[in-house]
């Protein structure tokens, strides 16, 4: 939680206000995060707490003097609940979080007040400065459900507002009377009644308020059944939900392609900049490649994580997700993953990080690291080079075997990434998997306002953490490969005396020579990099992958990036680093030599490298994200490591097999 | 939602996977683990407490007072329930 500003002091020597903090609290879909929004607009960040894969949002109301400080918890339906919301809900309210906060703000849906108002009463029961919003008030309105907030303030002994986090209607009224609340004095039911006796006393409240329970929100709603009927339908239900995932992918996939071509230009306009700026050395190879290219190299993922966020927050706005849930959980509960576990495993194509960071869709802990766990092993787009490269040599003039090879590549990901959820779930995450039962929310047309302020928060937080871990990691890995500087070999010198000699009578010739000479210098640095030394040190791990010093390097950069593995092999094959024309990087990788003279790529290493890069876990910022997603640095350790043990073993089988057959047939 | 009231001719408890759509049922979770009853429970759905099945099938759908709950076929098979308004009278109604 963000530090009060306690006796912090203006300039001018004048006191600033301490801000009354508030805890936001309520069911979930209640609309308490629309509420948040409205309060604090865009003034507002996220935090973890230790050991927690929860998230407190903290926004600042500057509506009011003192300012408010505005903690949104998460949405709960019972404060006593043995789940980790609710544990986080309760430690934040008795102080054991940071602060006791200064009082409760409890959100209740107008149109279904009797689940919040029994939440309320065990808000009020903490004694702390308590006050209920009814949220929807213009929905109920609409309904012509009438309440009178007197008589229920008077009932439950705190002040009551009705209140539109999408209208704003009464948001001013709230805000004061927050600044003024006091605690409770009213005869609430005691603890120790029994579940009827406190559901006839809310009734009751209910009927003096407003008019009867059963006049709030009883008549029946045939659409809303048939859509219902619809939507968890094993076969409409499951055509509804590829449509609407494949209409939100393709979505993420045209927007995202123009925003990210930008960012990699900008970058690399600003790469240029720099370099001419900054003098040539040391500081230079810093900033152009190490920190401008670090940042480049992950900021160009933003387009799909805020494309990607704003549509998540939509469906979830209309209710449509709720029900997707229940269609995918019957696949998913065969693997120990609740069926929400299926956006995030589906965003992992796209890109594991977005992925990753949409498993907070998830209700359960475990569930969800889980699902967190497993979700890298989706075939993201960035191995798709990979892919092209080793199948091209694989199955070069046979489409058929590429195609399903490729589609071999996916399954293969998915397969592993559910048998490791299923493994998961019966080792290191026992325990049942929490009970299936959702809340359908009313169909509502979704908020463009709210998904945006949904979108730039993720958004924010990716920033973030890209400006911190990824950016310290991938400035390591850059360090590690471009030092320390070799010495220019012998051969280089020799080829650019040669091409001065011809400049002025072959011109092409120079230039060819010039070509050669920078292959073999980068060849050489390469070679003479602590990234090459620890190749050199590696090698003997990745032999029974039918890996050389060549292809070891090649595998230890791709660790940073799984896409660096191409560019990679066609500089160490002294090809340059033009990965754009895929035919000559295939013939060059095709060519390459062994020390012996064998062919480097035979169809045993590249089977076993397709395997390899299917299943290992290249990918740095991925890592980085797990971390911040679990909160602790053990998650992505052990997701690093059974993801790339897993790889190392079915990869070295794959090597010895088709080696055994090789030598069989 | 109002706590029903136990008659001759509602004894005979069903698993809730049982029950016809269209009708009202008295919840009976008390063959539930305490988690289990005690997340029904603060969702609204009690021991005792009388329900309307929108949808049977996975998920089984209920009604409560205004809201809606979708609820797993493994959960749905260990609530048990007794009928107090086919789904007929229901429509009759």
């Amino acid at each position: 939680m963000s530090e009060p500003d306690h006796d912090q002091h203006a300039s001018e020597g004048t006191p600033t206000p301490r801000p009354r903090q508030v805890a936001l609290l309520g069911n979930p879909n209640t609309g308490k995060t629309t509420l948040f929004n409205r309060l604090c607009g865009l003034r507002a960040q996220t935090a973890n707490y230790p050991g927690s894969t929860a998230e407190i949002r903290i926004g600042r109301c500057g509506r009011s003097t003192p300012p408010l400080e505005i903690v949104d918890l998460p949405g709960i339906y019972g404060m006593d609940l043995d789940l980790p919301e609710s544990r986080m809900c309760r430690d934040c309210l008795d102080g054991r979080l940071d602060q006791t906060p200064d009082a409760i703000l409890v959100v209740i849906d107008a149109t279904a007040p009797a689940r919040g108002l029994a939440l309320a009463i065990a808000a009020i029961g903490r004694r702390l400065p308590t006050v209920i919003a009814l949220n929807f008030a213009d929905v109920a309105a609409r309904r012509g459900i009438s309440f009178d907030e007197a008589k229920l303030a008077e009932k439950m002994g705190v002040p009551v507002v009705a209140v539109s986090g999408r209208t704003g209607r009464g948001i001013d009224d709230l805000v004061n009377t927050l600044r003024d609340a006091t605690p409770g004095r009213a005869a609430l039911p005691r603890p120790d009644l029994s579940n009827a006796e406190r559901r006839a006393w809310i009734d009751e409240a209910i009927a003096e308020s407003m008019g009867g329970r059963d006049a709030v929100g009883s008549s029946r709603d045939t659409i809303y059944d048939r859509l219902d009927k619809a939507f968890t339908h094993p076969i409409i239900g499951l055509a509804v939900f590829v449509a609407v995932m494949g209409g939100l992918f393709w979505t993420i996939f045209s927007l995202a392609g123009i925003p990210m071509d930008l960012i990699d230009v900008l970058f690399e306009k600003f790469g240029g900049l720099a370099a001419a700026v900054i003098p040539e050395g040391a500081i230079r190879d810093l900033a152009v490649d190490g920190i401008i290219g670090g940042i480049a190299g992950t900021v160009v993922f933003l387009p799909q994580i805020l494309i990607l966020f704003f549509l998540l927050a939509l469906l979830e706005d209309t209710g449509y997700l709720a029900r997707a849930a229940f269609v995918m959980d019957r696949v998913m509960c065969r693997f120990g993953l609740p069926g929400q576990a299926f956006v995030p495993m589906l965003s992992s194509h796209a890109c594991a990080l977005p992925g990753i960071m949409s498993a907070r869709l998830v209700p359960d802990r475990d569930d969800r690291l889980a699902t967190i766990l497993v979700a890298p092993f989706m075939s993201c787009t960035a191995r798709l080079p990979v892919y092209v490269l080793l199948i091209g040599l694989l199955f070069d003039g046979s489409p058929w075997l590429a195609g399903f090879a490729f589609a071999g590549c996916y399954l293969l990901g998915a397969a592993a990434a559910l048998l490791s959820a299923l493994l998961a779930r019966r080792t290191i995450l026992p325990g049942r998997s929490r009970p299936m039962v959702l809340e359908l929310p009313e169909y509502r047309r979704p908020s463009i306002i709210a998904a945006l302020l949904v979108s730039w928060d993720r958004g924010l937080v990716f920033i973030k953490n890209a400006g911190t871990v990824i950016l310290g990691i991938v400035i390591v890995m850059w360090w590690l490969s471009a030092y320390p500087k070799a010495d220019t070999p012998d051969a280089a010198i020799a080829l650019r005396t040669q091409a001065v000699e011809v400049v002025d009578v072959a011109p092409a010739d120079a230039e060819e020579l010039e070509a050669q000479a920078d292959r073999i210098e980068l060849e050489a640095q390469q070679a003479g990099s602590f990234a090459g030394r620890i190749g050199d040190f590696a090698q003997p791990l990745f032999a029974p992958l039918g890996a050389d010093r060549t292809l070891t390097v090649g595998i230890l950069t791709s660790f940073l990036a799984r896409e660096v593995f191409v560019s990679s092999l066609a500089v160490l094959q002294g090809g340059g680093d033009d990965v754009d024309d895929e035919e000559s990087v295939l013939q060059l990788v095709r060519d390459a030599r062994r020390p012996d003279g064998s062919v480097l790529f035979n169809t045993a290493t590249a089977a076993s490298m397709l395997v390899f890069f299917v299943l290992a876990m290249q990918c740095l910022p991925t890592l980085a994200v797990t971390r911040r997603e679990t909160g602790s640095w053990k998650w992505p350790a052990l997701q690093f490591a059974w993801m790339t043990g897993l790889a190392w073993i079915a990869a070295a089988a794959v090597f010895a097999t088709v080696n055994a057959m090789s030598g069989s047939a | 939602m109002t706590t029903a009231t136990t008659t001759a001719t509602d004894q005979v408890r069903t698993p809730l996977t049982l029950c016809p759509s269209g009708c009202r049922v008295t919840i009976h979770t008390d063959e539930l683990d305490a988690g289990d009853r005690s997340m029904l429970e603060a969702m609204g759905v009690d021991h005792g407490c009388e329900v309307e099945i929108c949808k049977v099938g996975s998920p089984c759908i209920l009604r409560t007072g205004s809201t809606r709950l979708g609820v797993g076929r493994e959960v749905a098979a260990r609530i048990k329930a007794t009928l107090t308004v086919s789904a007929s009278s229901q429509m009759l109604s």
